[in-house]
């Protein structure tokens, strides 16, 4: 299960944030300030996921950070989610987005917040990952998009 | 709710407006901006017209990002979840995870929103599971179980794989909503055709078993007959995590497996799945050689893999080998890997080597870290270096001369944070308590650490340690060098006894420079203790030895220094000893010094009466009767068992002689690399040390001198 899925940009702001356990709005903010810090320890040549030592969020759960553009995308994960898949999830949001806004960048985030949470939402539910299809997403946002239309 | 007037909507900003004030407005403007905009925001989201309503929305949207809170909208967006637009519904549906915690009173008018929603189409009904599975909390969840259940039979899978997923965390919040209804969920699966579906399914099963792990027969039959079956790299992932969750509940069904994890560990190309199998096979197969090979064989590959995520992957397998020998077969490629790894990866290397070193690897894996120490992980390299040293009262240790000399001072240079420079003071207290010969090195010891410290003039460089003197009410701050520093002098000091002339002549000198006393203020009065007890030792013997006034000199600077930093007094008995030398006042100071401090002060306790109700025969310390009955029963035993034990030192015999073989080879490569440290230690013939495990009285006290100045009084 993924227990927090975050979308940073570079400065240390929270584009996208998604808590999918009970927590407080006190304690997500420490969670979140902690994991951005994190953000400085990756490089390009060094491993995506570790354990959180530090107790950060729970110490049975490991960090995956991923690094495209000027965006860091850090999904907290238990022992049930599978490091590797969790890091092609990140492949495959990034990909969508690029489908969904043509060359993406942060700005799109900026001004489509909308759309962006829209697509997070059809990825990922109550933590779990219920679909990695990017057909089957992009199928199903444009039905959202037909729905708006139809009003 | 009220309509903008036509002069208003000329005006009207849209979110692309504000992103851009934003980004143009300075950094000292920003608060009025947020201001203004959260004003107009709160004005906006109250208008008739949907498109205000919705930009206004998407301006909440930007001020979260941009990390103000919006809280005080909770209102506003579950007003407009159940707005009649779909697009203001779908808005306020993503935006109310910013709004809404578990806390939220909010949370009481959304069960009917959501009620109603669910009977609308699989478009609103997908985007209010989504919502639920980000908000839900105990209440909301049991008021919409049914709901959420029924839709798990809907035709569409989009909607019924959400549903599971809503699913799951219902189950978890309240685990007494499983009884009943999980028997349903798995009906369903076991008809389900969707790879999607049967993945959420899986992960259902996963929440399950964290909060009733005693459901697992229910999950046995569908996640073997998956197994069998499945093609799907991705829903083979899951299936192998929660088999081996099975496993450890039904150890049986590992059985079951072997067949189905071979045929898919040859089969499959998937790096993910590959990591899966053989950290199942690690963990749970060790029994099956066939298997336990092939999966080493692919854990070398990981091992050896240019790609950092597989190498990681590679070492988190090598955690469950559970005996060192098994570790031994990988250490080489460990340590390559190490060379060329990131932080994170070389932490778990650590992790893994102060679960795993011995006594066969220590020495490699000491100088091994010694040498390959960065600036990034020096701290956890040292601490984790410490850590292993220390490990079960030095269990792992076999020379502990060449421990102190030859490590103990390249670790000394090395440590650069107070934490470790206070497990490096915990580290030599306990060594030089276990192995009390070890004392007679002290000066030396301290030569090759602290030599560098006069040269190098840092009084307060780094991170400090605020400490007040109790006694003294004196304020003083230490560095992780002079933490160090304390602790040396504090050793030489109780090494005095030990140590010749020549060792001696060379502390004082070295205690001469005047940068020492200006450089460690902080450690004034330990150097003060350490100068008393060379001057007694000396002083006793030789009156005349030049010695006796450079040491004087050192402890009037010392007391001219503690006067303009403290408030402390100096004491009417040291000044007198330094002017009059009387042999009443240098026999106290000598009896004073003369052997270690016995638990308890007899001498104190002629002058101080003891509480009452306090029983001074009483020994505090652990009841050696006890202990002599333990050894004798054990003795018996061992009597009993003769030829078990010659067994036994056989077999250590004829291990010792194959381990030496190897490591001679071995450490003809190593020692080549410590030469120069070499080069520092004095020759001194080789003694044989032994660490004292057992005994749980520090040495130098022994129970029978107490019990003999008991019966005298």
């Amino acid at each position: 299960m993924i227990k927090v899925f975050l979308i940073v940009n570079s400065s240390g702001k929270i584009r996208i944030r998604r808590f999918y356990d009970e927590v407080e709005f006190a304690r997500q903010q420490q969670i979140e300030q902690k994991l951005i810090q994190l953000t400085s320890k990756l490089s390009p040549n060094s491993c995506n996921f570790f354990k959180d030592l530090d107790g950060i969020y729970d110490k049975k759960c490991k960090i995956v950070m991923r690094f495209f553009g000027t965006l860091y995308f850090i999904a907290v994960i238990d022992e049930d989610e599978s490091e590797l898949g969790v890091l092609d999830l990140i492949q495959n949001i990034v990909d969508l987005m690029d489908k969904i806004f043509e060359n993406a960048c942060e700005l799109d985030v900026l001004y489509h917040p909308d759309k962006m949470n829209a697509l997070i939402d059809e990825i990922i539910v109550a933590g779990i990952v219920v679909e990695t299809n990017i057909m089957d997403i992009q199928e199903a946002l444009k039905q959202q998009e037909t729905q708006i239309k139809n009003k | 709710m009220f309509h903008l007037s036509q002069m208003d909507q000329i005006f009207l900003k849209s979110l692309a407006d504000v992103v851009r004030t934003s980004r143009t407005t300075s950094q000292y403007d920003k608060l009025t901006f947020t201001t203004q905009t959260i004003a107009d925001i709160k004005n906006e989201i109250q208008s008739r017209q949907e498109s205000v309503r919705y930009q206004a929305l998407l301006k909440l949207f930007f001020l979260a990002m941009e990390g103000n809170n919006i809280r005080w909208a909770e209102f506003q967006i579950i007003n407009l979840m159940g707005s009649g637009d779909f697009q203001l519904k779908l808005g306020a549906q993503l935006a109310a995870h910013l709004v809404i915690d578990s806390q939220s009173q909010g949370l009481i008018m959304v069960t009917n929103v959501f009620q109603k929603e669910f009977k609308n189409g699989h478009v609103e009904c997908s985007a209010t599971l989504s919502c639920l599975g980000t908000i839900a909390n105990k209440d909301l969840s049991d008021s919409l179980l049914p709901h959420v259940l029924k839709l798990t039979t809907n035709t569409k899978p989009l909607i019924r794989k959400k549903a599971i997923a809503v699913l799951s965390k219902i189950f978890t919040i309240n685990p007494l909503n499983i009884p009943g209804n999980l028997e349903m969920v798995i009906q369903q699966l076991q008809k389900e055709t969707n790879i999607s579906v049967l993945a959420c399914g899986i992960s259902l099963f996963c929440s399950v078993m964290k909060v009733a792990p005693k459901l697992y027969p229910l999950f046995l039959s569908i996640v073997y007959d998956q197994i069998s079956k499945q093609k799907s790299n991705w829903l083979l992932i899951k299936l192998v995590r929660i088999s081996n969750k099975l496993i450890s509940l039904e150890p049986r069904f590992q059985g079951k497996l072997i067949e189905h994890y071979t045929r898919l560990l040859n089969q499959t190309n998937s790096k993910s799945l590959q990591y899966e199998l053989i950290y199942s096979i690690m963990k749970y197969f060790k029994n099956h050689s066939q298997l336990y090979e092939s999966a080493g064989d692919i854990l070398k590959q990981f091992l050896n893999h240019q790609d950092p995520n597989l190498r990681c992957l590679g070492l988190e397998c090598l955690t469950h080998i559970s005996s060192s020998a098994g570790l031994m077969e990988f250490q080489e490629q460990i340590l390559e890997s190490f060379k060329k790894s990131d932080y994170f990866s070389k932490l778990q290397i650590l992790q893994l080597f102060k679960d795993f070193t011995n006594q066969q690897n220590f020495q490699t894996v000491i100088e091994f870290f010694i040498k390959y120490s960065d600036l990034e992980s020096n701290h956890k390299i040292i601490e984790s270096l410490i850590f292993i040293i220390m490990k079960d009262k030095f269990i792992n240790v076999d020379d502990p001369e060449k421990l102190l000399l030859m490590y103990i001072p390249v670790i000394a240079q090395k440590i650069d944070t107070i934490d470790n420079a206070i497990r490096f003071k915990e580290l030599l207290f306990e060594l030089l308590t276990r192995v009390p010969g070890l004392k007679v090195y002290s000066d030396q010891l301290c030569n090759q650490i602290l030599q560098t410290y006069a040269i190098q003039s840092d009084s307060l460089q780094g991170p400090t340690l605020n400490i007040v003197q109790r006694h003294t009410q004196l304020k003083y701050s230490l560095n992780h060098r002079e933490i160090i520093f304390k602790s040396l002098i504090m050793i030489v000091g109780e090494s005095v006894k030990l140590l010749k002339l020549e060792a001696l002549t060379n502390i004082i000198k070295f205690l001469e420079q005047l940068n020492i006393l200006n450089c460690y203020e902080s450690s004034l009065s330990d150097i003060d203790s350490l100068l008393f007890k060379i001057y007694i030792q000396i002083i006793k013997t030789d009156p005349s030895n030049d010695l006796i006034p450079q040491i004087e000199q050192l402890i009037k600077n010392i007391y001219i220094k503690l006067h303009n930093i403290s408030i402390v007094k100096i004491s009417f008995f040291y000044e007198s000893l330094i002017l009059n030398k009387t042999k009443d006042q240098l026999d106290q100071l000598y009896n004073l010094y003369a052997e270690d401090l016995p638990p308890i002060n007899l001498e104190a306790q002629k002058l101080i009466k003891p509480p009452e109700g306090l029983d001074i025969n009483l020994s505090f310390q652990i009841d050696i009767e006890e202990i002599e009955k333990i050894k004798n029963s054990n003795n018996d035993q061992l009597e009993q068992k003769p030829i078990i034990q010659q067994l036994q030192q056989i077999e250590s015999n004829q291990k010792e002689q194959e381990d030496q073989n190897t490591l001679i080879q071995k450490q003809g490569e190593n020692e080549e690399e410590l030469k120069p440290l070499n080069s520092k230690i004095d020759p001194i013939p080789k003694k044989i040390f032994t660490i004292n495990r057992d005994e749980e009285l520090p040495p130098g006290i022994n129970q029978n001198d107490i019990n003999k100045s008991k019966e005298e009084e």
